[in-house]
């Protein structure tokens, strides 16, 4: 009856692999469109990650749920019918709730249907897996992929306004415009040295574009794959002295 | 017995039954959260023309309060503005019109004597191509069509941080009082950006916004044209 066999991914390990060992953005290099086009306030980008991690976790269950029932040669229209349908839920509860900021980041919304990290996920894992492990998988894609993306936000918002979390929907203007450099700075003991040398904090405008992204993100890569390779070679290590001394120990 | 999930009539009855359910699921949300998507708009555009007529910083206000200054002080233009040579409408009728026609307000506020109420100027829609996508918006101008009061954006999908600026109240605060009357050719209305203090440029210029050329200049040709139309349109309604 179902057209592909189930296999049995312990949710946990599909959550975690989805996260780091596996992650969307540093690792498989999907979803970088969005990634370069709404980071540049971390406002935004919240709400762009919560809207995704949300349609990876339930259009990864509800795939699974009907994974038997699904006939193959229309899988991937039914599959971009149900992430539509979250999007739109997402689409609907921005209008709702976030309603300024939705004005901006609708057209990007929008574009979560065709994000590779979502049909990659249930195409590979949620149409074969059980539900759990799914929606634990989708999760994992779509908190990694925000890990990554709130980094790039964070500093690229500092970089390129000297803020955080400014024009929120709520106004929340923790400082003004190049404030959260310069309070910084004060607090290094540098303002006064720069002060005196005629020096002032002027804020990056290319972190503001698309390209300061690329940089950003590419920074961002670097950073977790070096950090995962030490990782793994540690581990490697360890393997090959344990395999040594149990070679060496007499039987 | 097992179901042959790629039987044409069982894949044909899956594909209606799936989009069915999904579909009747998104309308009863859509049903279901109308009134608040409507009620948010609704504050949104009140919001905006108690600022674009400077009555208060609309974006500030508690939603009550925002709603209080727009019932006191704004109303809509009871007549059809039409510009009679690009055909554009400014202003439908009340009760007339789907809600995303354009309308044109006007604002009434108390006389200087405190016995009557004096019309502050018209607020009407602006709209055009901006650096990504479309961008509208309000301009008020005093009653006598002279003079700005103000603009306001209320939607765009400018780069935040950049052309996105032009909704800050710092930018927009350089429209107040502009010289809006028919310029003196080859002049023009109004000037965002550009070197130069000419005489031709004297209470018509706005600084640009840094790094967003493209949406200045945007803003400047769309509101050019809206200008012209509308003072068209008005003059066309009064020889009516």
């Amino acid at each position: 009856m179902p057209d592909l066999p189930t296999t049995s991914v312990p949710p946990r390990r599909a959550l975690l692999d989805q996260f780091w060992k596996e992650n969307p953005i540093f690792r498989q290099v999907l979803g970088i469109c969005s990634a370069l086009a709404v980071t540049n306030l971390v406002f935004n980008t919240t709400l762009m990650c919560l809207g995704l991690i949300w349609t990876t976790t339930m259009a990864g269950l509800t795939v699974s749920l009907l994974r038997n029932a699904m006939p193959r040669r229309i899988r991937i229209m039914v599959q971009i019918l149900i992430v539509a349908v979250y999007v739109i839920v997402v689409d609907i509860v921005f209008k709702v709730r976030f309603y300024q900021t939705h004005s901006q980041i609708a057209a990007y919304v929008g574009l979560i249907v065709t994000n590779c990290i979502v049909l990659g996920r249930l195409e590979a894992f949620a149409s074969k897996n059980r539900p759990l492990a799914a929606m634990a998988d989708g999760f994992g894609a779509g908190l990694g992929y925000s890990a990554i993306l709130m980094f790039v936000a964070v500093v690229r918002e500092i970089l390129g306004f000297g803020t955080l979390l400014k024009y929120t929907a709520w106004e929340v203007q923790v400082v003004g415009p190049g404030g959260l450099v310069d309070g910084a700075l004060g607090a290094l003991g540098l303002a006064g040295a720069m002060d005196s040398a005629g020096l002032q904090w002027r804020n990056w405008t290319i972190m503001v574009m698309p390209p300061g992204a690329f940089f950003v993100l590419a920074v961002a890569v670097w950073l977790a794959r070096s950090h995962a390779l030490r990782r793994e070679n540690a581990r490697r290590e360890q393997d090959d002295r344990q395999a040594e001394q149990a070679k060496e120990e007499p039987a | 017995m097992k179901l042959n999930v790629n039987n044409p009539a069982y894949v044909i009855v899956f594909a209606a039954v799936v989009s069915a359910v999904f579909t009747a699921a998104i309308m009863t949300l859509h049903a279901v959260t109308r009134p608040i998507v409507e009620r948010n708009e609704r504050l949104a555009m009140q919001r905006a023309l108690v600022d674009v007529f400077a009555l208060n910083d609309g974006r500030a206000l508690e939603d009550e309060a925002a709603a209080v200054l727009y019932a006191d002080h704004i109303r809509q233009v009871e007549r059809e503005i039409v510009d009679p040579r690009t055909g554009h409408t400014f202003n439908v009728p009340p009760g007339r019109g789907d809600r995303h026609a354009h309308r044109t307000y006007k604002a009434m506020v108390s006389d200087a004597g405190g016995d009557g109420q004096r019309l502050l100027g018209y607020a009407f829609p602006i709209w055009g191509t901006g650096f990504w996508a479309r961008i509208e918006g309000y301009l008020a101008v005093s009653g006598d069509l002279k003079t700005s009061l103000g603009v306001v954006f209320i939607r765009h999908a400018e780069t935040p941080g950049l052309g996105g600026r032009i909704t800050e109240r710092e930018w927009r605060s350089q429209f107040a009082g502009l010289d809006v009357t028919a310029p003196t050719p080859p002049g023009r209305v109004i000037y965002i950006g550009g070197q130069g203090a000419g005489a031709m440029r004297q209470g018509r210029r706005v600084d640009a916004i840094t790094g967003a050329t493209g949406t200045s200049r945007a803003v400047e040709t769309f509101l050019r044209r809206r200008i012209a139309e509308f003072r068209r349109a008005m003059a066309a309604g009064e020889g009516r």
